[in-house]
Order: C-alpha cells, then sequence, then structure tokens
C-alpha cells in the first residue's frame, strides 16, 4: 500500500500542493503564495529526480487500476521537465505578477493543475486515462490564457484556443472510441498486442482512431495545417503564460506521442512516416514563414516554435523507418528545446515586468548598451534556438538530422538545414537589434535579482549542454544529457 | 601532471570570466591584475610540464569525455601535452603574462580596461585550446575562437571606424580561410575515419596521394589565413589598428604563428605530400621577401613591424615546407619572444608620442627613453640575426635548410631578406632614436613608460638574446622525439664559414647602411620618392587597391543587385505571405488576425486530408486493391 502510494508521491505531491494553494489563496500575499507553489513542486522534482534511473517499470495500484498508470524512467524525465518548467516560470516572474493588477491567488493554482495533468499524461497508460490528464492540463491553460481577463487580446485568445482546444479533445476521445471499436480495450499494451499480431484483422478502426489522436497531438504542437492558433494565443496570453506554454506545455504532447508511436502502432509506422512526411514538410514551411513576417519578439517565437515542431516531427517520422537514434534525438531536442525556449520567453517577461510595450524588434534597439547581461543571454538562446554549434541546440538538431539520415529520409533532412539556415534569420536580426544599434534610452542602473540569475543559470546550461563534459559530477553536459534520453527511451521499450 | 595540465588551461579563462565581471563598471585595477596573476599560475603550470618533458616524462593524455558519440562519429574531447604543444604552450604563457603586466600600464588611461582584459585572457584561453587539442576539432575550436578574440580585440576602439572595419576586414579574410580548413578536417574524416591525430596521422599512409595532397592543401589554406600568408596578408597590416599590447601578444607571437603550429602538428601527413611541402617553402620565401620589400618604405611604425612579422613567418613556412619541422618551431619561438618585445617597445613610443606612428616625426628619443632604446635596439639585433642573439640560430639554420636541401633559389631569396630585414629594422631603430629632434616641432615631450611596464619587458629581452645560444641544443633533443630529427649541417667547413661569416657581414653592412642614412639628418629624397618602385612597394603593390576594385566593389555591386532583387522579389513574395496571414483579420476588423471559424475549417481540411492520405496509403498497401489494380492494367 504504502509502497504503492510512494509512486504516485510526485504527483499526489503537486495537486495536494494545488489544494494547498486554493484554500490559501485569499489569506496569503501572492509571494507567499508563489513560494508555496514552488515548495511543492520542488518537493515533487526532488523525489523525481532521486528515483530517476532507479525503478524499474511497474505500475500504481494495479490491482485497482490494472495497467493505467505507468511508473518508468520515460515518464519521470518529462515529469521533471514539467516540474522544472513550472518552477522557472514562478520564480522568473515573480516581478512580473506584482507589476499587473489582474493576478490573484487561483493563478498559482492553476498552474500546478495543469502541471498535474501534464505529469498524469506523461505516466499513462491508456486512452481514456491520457484524455483526462490532457484535459486536465488543457483546462488549467485555457484558464491561464485568459487569465488577463479585462484585456480583449488576451480574452480573445482564450476563446479561440478553448473552441479549438476543445474540438481536438473530441476527436481525441473519438479517436480512442474507434479503436476501442476495435480492440475492446483502451489499454496501450493490448492494442499494441492486438496490431503487432499479423493476423487477418481489419486494422482501418485503429488507423483511423489513431488519426483523429494524431490529429490531436499535432494540434496541440502546432503542426501545419493545425497551427492557426498558435500565434494568436502566444500572443494573447500573458508573458508568464506563454512562456509556460511554449516550454513546458508543448512537451507534454510528446509524451503520448513517443509512446504511442514506440509501443502502440509500432507496426503501423510506416503508414504513419509518410503522413507525417507530409506534415513535417507544411510545418517545417509554413512555420518559416509565419516566424519570418513577424514583427512582434513574442509573435516570432510563436512561429518559430512552430519551426521547432518541424525538426521533431523530422525525427518522428524517422522512428518509424527503423531509426533507433530517432526517440533520443526526439527528447534530447525536447530538453535543448525547453532550455532555449523557457530562456528567451523568460527573459521576454522579465523585460515585459516595467513596460506595457509590444516587445517589436524596434524595442530591442540597443539593448545591449542597457542590458548588457541580459542581453548576453538572450543573444545566448537565440544562437541555441537558431542551431548555433557550441550551443545545446545544434547538438539538437545534429542528432534529428542524424536520425533523419539514418532512417534514409534525406530531402527532409535537407529541407531542415534549409529552414535552419532561414531561422537564423529571424533569431540574429534579433542580435543583431541588441548589438549594432545605438541605444534610444539612456542607461539605467539595474539591480541584481534572482530572476536574472535564474536566467543566468539556463544560459550556462544552454552552452553546457552544447559542449560540457563530464567535468562537474551532477551536472549533465551534451552527453550525459543524450544518455539520459536514451535511458529513458529505453525504459520505454522495456514494456514489450 | 594532469594536475597541471588542467591549470595551464583553465587558469586563463578564470581570469577572463573574473574581468568579465568588471566589463561594464569602472576601470578596475583587480581586473587587470588577477588575470594577469592567473595567466602567471598558467605559466608556472606550462613551466612545470616543460620540465617534465624535459626529464624524458611520456606526453601527458587526457580524454575529459566523448564529446559526441552517434553511428560511426566517435569525438573524444581531449587535451595533450607533448613536446611540441609544451613548447608553444610555453611561448603563448610567456608571452602573454608579459603582455598583461605591460597592459596594466598600457591600458591605465582607456575606459574599457576591464573589458580589455577579459578579451585578453579569453585569448589566451582559446590559444592554448588551439594548442593543446588532441584532434582537429578540439583545434579549430580554438582556432575560431582566437578568431574571434582578434576580431574583438582588433576593433577594441569600436569608436574608430578604422579599427571597426580592421577587425571585420580580419574576421572575414579568416573566414574564408577557416572554411577551407573546415573541409579538411571534414576530409580528413571521411578518409581516416578518426580526427585525432594520432590515429588519423597513422590511417595517412594507406591513403592514395591525390586524397592526401587535397587535404594538405585545405588545411594548408586555413594555415595561410591565420599566419597572414600571400593572398590573404592585407589583414594583418590593418590589424595593426588594435591596441599595441594586441599586437605584441595576437599578431605577432601566438595567433598568426597558429598556421606554422598546424603545418608542424600535421607533420606526417606533409611528409608525404613533398609537392606540397616545396610549395609552401616558395610561397613562404617569396612572402618573407614581399612583405621585407612592403617593409622598407613604409611611414608606420607598427605596420613595418607588422610587414616584418609577415616576412618572418615567410621564413617559419620555408623550414616547415621543406621538411624542417623542429627548425620552423625554433624559429616561431625565438621570434615570438623578440618580436612581441619590438611591439611592446612600439607601444612605449606611440604612448610617449600620443599616438603619433610615423617615425619621421619622431627622432633623437634615446635621451627621453633610454630602456626603451636599449630594449627595442636588442630586439631589432636579434631580429636581424647577428650573432649571439636568438636570430641569429633560428634564422640562419632556416637558410642553412634551404641550401643543404638545395633549394638555391630560396636560399637567395632568404640571404637577400635577411639584409632587408636588418636594414628595416634599423631604419626604423635610428628613425626614432637617433637623429635631429622632429617632434619637439609638433609639442611632444616624450616620456619613459612605467617602470614596471619595463621590468615587465626585460625577461623577453633577455629571452631575446639567450633563447638561441642557451636553448637550441635542449630544445632539439627535445622535440626530435616527436619532430623528424634532421641536422642541418654544412658539412664542408670552408662553405659552412664562408657563408656564416659572409651572411653575418651582409646584415652588418645593411645595418651601417640604414644608420648612415636615417641617423642623422633625415633628407627626404625626392626623386627616389616618386620612382615607380618606390610608389609600388608604398601602396604596398597596390594590393588592397585591387582587392578594393575587383573584390569588394564587385561584391558591393552585387549586393546592391541582390538589394534590389530582395526589394522587388523577396519582399514582395513575403508581404504577399504575411498578407495572406493578415488579411482575414483585416477583413474581419479582429482584434487579431486569426478568425476563429477560418481556424476551424483549417482544422477540418487537416483532419480530412490527414484521412485521406491514411486512407491512401493503406489502400496502396493492401493486397486486394494492387490486384485489383494490376488487372485493370493501372500497375
Amino acid at each position: 500500500m504504502f509502497e504503492q502510494l510512494f509512486l504516485i508521491l510526485p504527483m499526489a505531491i503537486v495537486v495536494m500542493g494545488a489544494f494547498v494553494l486554493l484554500l490559501l489563496s485569499k489569506t496569503f500575499s501572492l509571494d507567499k503564495l508563489n513560494l508555496v507553489a514552488v515548495f511543492f513542486l520542488s518537493l515533487s522534482f526532488i523525489i523525481e529526480i532521486l528515483r530517476f534511473g532507479t525503478t524499474t517499470v511497474c505500475y500504481s495500484f494495479p490491482e485497482i487500476f490494472g495497467k493505467m498508470y505507468i511508473i518508468d524512467d520515460f515518464s519521470i524525465l518529462f515529469d521533471l521537465m514539467f516540474t522544472a518548467g513550472a518552477i522557472l516560470t514562478l520564480l522568473i516572474n515573480t516581478a512580473y505578477f506584482k507589476s499587473r493588477n489582474y493576478y490573484n491567488g487561483e493563478y498559482f493554482a492553476l498552474i500546478l493543475f495543469s502541471v498535474f495533468g501534464m505529469m498524469i499524461l506523461a505516466h499513462s497508460n491508456e486512452l481514456v486515462t491520457a484524455f483526462i490528464a490532457l484535459e486536465i492540463a488543457s483546462l488549467s491553460v485555457f484558464a491561464l490564457v485568459g487569465y488577463h481577463k479585462y484585456n480583449k487580446v488576451s480574452s480573445e485568445a482564450m476563446m479561440k484556443y478553448m473552441i479549438l482546444g476543445s474540438m481536438t479533445g473530441a476527436f481525441f476521445i473519438l479517436g480512442t472510441a474507434f479503436i476501442y471499436g476495435a480492440v475492446g480495450s483502451t489499454n496501450l499494451e493490448d492494442i499494441a498486442a492486438y496490431v503487432n499480431v499479423p493476423a487477418e484483422k481489419d486494422l482501418v478502426l485503429v488507423l483511423i482512431g489513431g488519426i483523429f489522436i494524431m490529429v490531436t497531438i499535432l494540434f496541440k504542437m502546432g503542426a501545419v495545417p493545425f497551427h492557426s492558433w498558435v500565434v494568436d494565443v502566444y500572443q494573447g496570453a500573458p508573458f508568464p503564460v506563454t512562456m509556460f506554454m511554449a516550454s513546458t506545455f508543448k512537451i507534454a504532447l510528446f509524451a503520448i506521442a513517443l509512446r504511442l508511436s514506440l509501443i502502440d502502432f509500432a507496426s503501423l509506422n510506416i503508414v504513419w512516416s509518410e503522413i507525417l512526411q507530409v506534415i513535417t514538410v507544411l510545418t517545417l514551411i509554413g512555420g518559416s514563414f509565419l516566424a519570418i513576417t513577424q514583427k512582434s519578439i513574442k509573435r516570432m517565437l510563436a512561429g518559430s516554435s512552430v519551426v521547432h515542431s518541424g525538426y521533431m516531427l523530422i525525427a518522428y517520422s524517422s522512428i518509424g523507418l527503423g531509426s533507433d537514434m530517432a526517440a533520443p534525438a526526439i527528447m534530447f531536442y525536447l530538453i535543448s528545446y525547453f532550455l532555449s525556449a523557457a530562456g528567451a520567453f523568460g527573459i521576454l517577461s522579465f523585460i515585459a515586468t516595467g513596460s506595457k510595450k509590444m516587445m517589436t524588434y524596434e524595442d530591442f534597439k540597443g539593448f545591449s548598451e542597457r542590458r548588457p547581461y541580459l542581453s548576453a543571454m538572450m543573444a545566448i538562446f537565440m544562437l541555441s534556438l537558431s542551431g548555433f554549434p557550441s550551443t545545446i541546440g545544434f547538438l539538437g538538431k545534429f542528432y534529428i538530422f542524424t536520425s533523419a539520415i539514418e532512417s534514409g529520409q534525406i530531402l527532409l533532412a535537407g529541407l531542415g538545414i534549409v529552414t535552419a539556415f532561414i531561422s537564423v534569420y529571424y533569431y540574429f536580426k534579433l542580435i543583431a537589434m541588441m548589438y549594432f544599434y545605438p541605444s534610444t534610452d539612456q542607461q539605467k542602473k539595474f539591480p541584481f535579482d534572482f530572476s536574472g540569475l535564474l536566467i543566468g543559470v539556463m544560459a550556462m546550461m544552454v552552452i553546457w549542454g552544447g559542449v560540457g563534459t563530464s567535468l562537474i559530477p551532477f551536472i549533465p553536459g551534451a552527453n550525459g544529457l543524450i544518455d539520459i534520453a536514451k535511458q529513458a527511451i529505453d525504459s520505454l521499450q522495456n514494456v514489450l | 601532471m594532469e594536475f597541471y595540465l588542467y591549470t595551464a588551461l583553465f587558469a586563463p579563462i578564470i581570469g577572463s570570466l573574473f574581468a568579465g565581471l568588471f566589463g561594464m563598471s569602472k576601470k578596475n585595477i583587480i581586473a587587470g591584475l588577477v588575470p594577469t596573476a592567473l595567466l602567471f599560475v598558467s605559466f608556472l603550470a606550462s613551466l612545470k610540464l616543460l620540465i617534465y618533458i624535459l626529464g624524458g616524462g611520456e606526453p601527458i593524455h587526457v580524454e575529459l569525455m566523448t564529446w559526441m558519440a552517434t553511428g560511426d562519429l566517435y569525438v573524444p574531447y581531449g587535451f595533450m601535452v607533448d613536446q611540441v604543444s609544451v613548447t608553444m604552450m610555453m611561448v603563448v604563457t610567456t608571452v602573454s603574462t608579459v603582455v598583461h603586466v605591460y597592459s596594466i600600464g598600457y591600458m591605465d588611461h582607456d575606459k574599457g580596461f576591464n573589458r580589455f582584459f577579459s578579451y585578453l585572457s579569453a585569448f589566451v584561453f582559446s590559444m592554448m585550446v588551439l594548442v593543446m587539442s588532441d584532434n582537429f576539432l578540439g583545434l579549430f575550436i580554438g582556432w575560431e575562437g582566437v578568431g574571434v578574440c582578434s576580431w574583438l580585440l582588433i576593433g577594441f576602439w569600436y569608436h574608430k571606424e578604422s579599427a571597426t572595419w580592421a577587425a571585420n576586414e580580419a574576421f572575414i579574410m579568416n573566414r574564408i580561410a577557416d572554411l577551407a580548413m573546415l573541409i579538411g578536417i571534414f576530409l580528413v574524416y571521411w578518409n581516416t575515419g578518426s580526427i585525432q591525430y594520432n590515429e588519423a596521422f597513422a590511417a595517412m599512409p594507406t591513403l592514395e596521394n591525390s586524397v592526401l595532397t587535397t587535404i594538405g592543401i585545405f588545411l594548408f589554406i586555413g594555415a595561410m589565413g591565420k599566419s597572414a600568408q600571400f593572398p590573404l596578408h592585407t589583414w594583418l597590416a590593418d590589424a595593426m589598428e588594435g591596441p599595441t599590447p594586441v599586437s605584441a601578444l595576437i599578431h605577432a607571437a601566438t595567433m598568426v604563428t597558429a598556421g606554422v603550429y598546424l603545418v608542424v602538428r600535421a607533420y606526417p601527413l606533409y611528409d608525404l605530400i613533398p609537392d606540397v611541402g616545396v610549395f609552401i617553402a616558395s610561397l613562404g620565401a617569396f612572402v618573407a621577401m614581399f612583405a621585407a620589400t612592403m617593409a622598407l618604405v613604409n611611414r608606420d611604425m607598427k605596420r613595418i613591424i607588422a610587414y616584418s612579422t609577415l616576412s618572418q613567418l615567410g621564413y617559419m613556412f620555408v623550414a616547415a615546407g621543406l621538411g624542417a619541422y623542429w627548425v620552423a618551431l625554433f624559429h616561431l619561438m625565438a621570434h615570438a619572444f623578440f618580436k612581441a618585445l619590438l611591439f611592446l617597445g612600439a607601444g612605449n613610443v606611440m604612448h610617449a608620442m600620443h599616438d603619433e606612428l610615423d617615425p619621421f616625426k619622431m627622432g633623437d628619443l634615446k635621451t627621453s627613453m633610454k630602456w626603451t632604446w636599449i630594449l627595442m635596439t636588442l630586439a631589432s639585433v636579434a631580429l636581424a640575426g647577428i650573432y649571439p642573439l636568438a636570430g641569429f640560430f633560428s634564422k640562419d639554420l632556416i637558410l642553412e635548410v634551404a641550401f643543404v636541401e638545395h633549394h638555391y633559389i630560396l636560399y637567395t631569396v632568404l640571404l637577400l631578406t635577411a639584409g632587408l630585414t636588418a636594414f628595416y629594422s634599423f631604419r626604423l631603430v635610428a628613425l626614432i632614436f637617433h637623429g635631429d629632434d622632429r617632434h619637439s616641432e609638433n609639442g611632444v615631450h616624450p616620456h619613459e613608460a612605467y617602470r614596471f611596464m619595463l621590468w615587465g619587458m626585460l625577461p623577453l629581452g633577455i629571452l631575446a638574446v639567450i633563447a638561441g645560444m642557451v636553448f637550441k641544443t635542449p630544445y632539439f633533443e627535445m622535440v626530435t622525439q616527436v619532430l623528424p630529427a634532421i641536422e642541418y649541417h654544412i658539412h664542408n667547413h670552408t662553405v659552412f664559414w664562408i657563408m656564416t661569416i659572409g651572411t653575418q657581414l651582409f646584415v652588418i653592412a645593411a645595418i651601417v647602411y640604414a644608420y648612415k642614412k636615417y641617423a642623422k639628418a633625415v633628407k627626404v629624397d625626392k626623386k627616389v620618392e616618386s620612382g615607380i618602385l618606390y610608389q609600388l612597394l608604398y601602396n604596398q603593390y597596390y594590393i588592397p587597391q585591387f582587392y578594393e576594385e575587383y573584390f569588394s566593389k564587385m561584391y558591393r555591386e552585387l549586393s546592391e543587385m541582390m538589394w534590389k532583387i530582395d526589394l522587388k522579389i523577396v519582399d514582395a513574395s513575403v508581404d504577399g505571405v504575411a498578407n495572406i496571414f493578415y488579411n482575414t483579420g483585416i477583413k474581419t476588423h479582429t482584434m487579431q488576425n486569426g478568425n476563429l471559424s477560418t481556424m476551424l475549417r483549417w482544422m477540418v481540411v487537416g483532419t480530412v486530408v490527414l484521412l485521406a492520405l491514411a486512407a491512401a496509403f493503406t489502400l496502396g498497401q493492401s493486397e486486394t486493391v494492387v490486384e485489383l489494380l494490376s488487372e485493370l492494367g493501372v500497375i
């Protein structure tokens, strides 16, 4: 009993934290609530980090839930990213929510609820559980997007996101129903067993169901043609929420996507790959155009996040074509994107604290003179996002393209490299704006603060992940990270 | 011993980061002292390693970790200290420690004092990575690192437009060369399956000659960029826009010699392709002469020394090209000492003369700047190659190499260049320190540099004197454990003595002539100056103009054309795409650009397309359909 409870402890802590926050929301100040939220998340984070690599694959409360809820290194790695993402979001934006009057106590509870949902999603070994988890996470994020309720942009963004999100949620449950109709179970292992035993079974229903689920996943990733919400929603949401969505929520979907394609639909992967190739091409090209045309940095980053989904889709379609490198490559890319995007959005919202501006390229003119450290870190994140050597982003792309070449998708790898070159344009434009133009404002004295320090640590990790060695224990460098990614994927495949 | 290796390698970067912390604040002497102290630590660690290696210790090899391991690509991240790299480490740490000490005084009044030390130490770190790496990739990282630091340091006074321009020129010229080098490294990897020096070189003898030649040429193009060999040489003279300590460290002693180091390091490769070696030697001899002639008439103190550096690099390449790798490395070391000293002396003069660079406006500084005079004269004597100073042992050796290897044309060229070297060096010394006072009329009252700067320069002065005499034998014994141990001796005693004494007399004659012509009142000979030859040399053979006319201008026109194309076509199409995105928003006058029903429509279309695709793919694989289609004759 207690052993079983211990298995779900990290998630339990998060959800308990959410309830505690709700209870305290009227009595505590925002600062204290923030600390409480960070406390619960950190507790969960620490337990997970201790557990990573030590547990064998097991199920929680198997006699009650069956095999609904799985615990393996793969899901723990995702849990680590979710909690870390939420902690960073909360800590970097301490100044932000104080400068805006629309924040109140429920904000923190919502973040914890969404983290809880994402964690369940990573652990779910069954489609209905996955659906519930996804909805818990999504509903919280919907509310967070529209948090600035007197701002029309924010409300409109929430409205759009909610309607589209609900529709895709419906697709997900529809897909589950189709699969249930064919297999008679929604457990992933049963589905896998059904699909992988070649018999004269009809796979059409499974395939259709799979397509509907895939649409949901692609929608949340922001793959073209399901991307239309990305830019508007990212822009409409308050900065901290955009940061949370882009760095953390975006990742969550890959947990279920990878689990599906590695276990569930392994024998259907040939079919997936061809569909995914089409989607990948569209996503890479469409996302690049989207990113190039933007004037506001937030919208540019939103557009470019579509392109990053495209890169991951390259590896995603390589999985089906027999590339061993592909799944670890996605994991590595997720980590690298998480670090770089959280950093870039973090800086953005950190700056936005003091101003009500749009944050266009123009606003960054001469930024290096005003805030030399922040602009250096921003430059590092931009370099990493564009895949510049010696940053973690380079290695991420490197592994992705290697997996594509390994699986024979030379053209896709070529397209990826071309879009990477295009991305240099919109990322370096920001660096150029920061460094090659004189500042319009006078240099102000800026205080040392904790948020800046955190961003600095992330910038270090971006570099360390690109060139790092095993010199410093406990902080994985480039090599350690890919090992971690491989370990997580291995734990996933050991199930079969 | 690994501890010393890490100390030597990482102490400079710690210093750099430390100084970087003060980057934006006011000048703080701590930001100069700490990096200097750390560099001294690095120097001591290198010295310890040198003693260890000299004592017959095994080369140290550390592998920090596997950097990349995917499929067949295995790149360990390692460093090594062997006889060659320890020589380079000593050169780098010695000169850079001196330069750091000197810079504390030299940059005293500069606003960017802290920033300067941060860059300078970062440069030293990159240089250490370059020389200590045990594989081509690490070498390349260091190579790029020194490039970036050099760019930052040349353009240190970025408010000066000429400095920014020079920095960019150096950077771009080097990028061209680096591209070739990268191709060379890729070729090494593809053909040998490794980028570790020892593995790659071990695999090379089995390769075809044409492949090796290609690799050798591409790597050498990389070396040409860094070491400013013709035709990529123009950046070096322009790089003198940077602060003088930078010129001493980067553009005389360390970075520019990286190309020579590369050729020495890759000696197993160049030994296999002697034809390329001869080409390298010929180019080197050409550059030696070519640069020396430009130095003859130049009127910019720092540029004269820069051309001299170029010329000496030519000497080193002659030695390396002819297979005398240890001689090349030896001259590299000796040259680093006296050339850095010369630059630092020039820095003192510049400070005293309020940044005046034209030696014709100086004269008679020996009274007011006695110590600088002594040190610079010493450096010039060493450069000219007078017995028993450093230059004699290293430079005359290169002449002997050319002679022994029966390359008499190269020998003659180098001999003539030795005379030219002596002449321009002492032309400079005579113009600055002797003759009549030509600076008082400009209202300049020179003063000697700070005492500690002179003390700081002293080690270089001592080394310039003794480096050849004392170090030659132990150095030879040490370094030839790695490099081919070929002794270059002219066996015929008569020939040997005639040559040695002849060369000495020739050089001394050149010095005397230079003093005669310039140490008294300077008469400007209009007739000579308007001559074609003088004009040709004075304008650097019109090569910068040639580049401007045929490359820069063409490029600019091309850029303008592209800009127009960009405006018309690319922008129009981008705008077009943007308009498609924007249009829906404009029409509906919503706050944002996306219309919800359009979005929903997109989603449905997407889903339908996916389903259709899935249907098409599955049907295509289904046997019944294939049968059906083949019956119909479609497939």
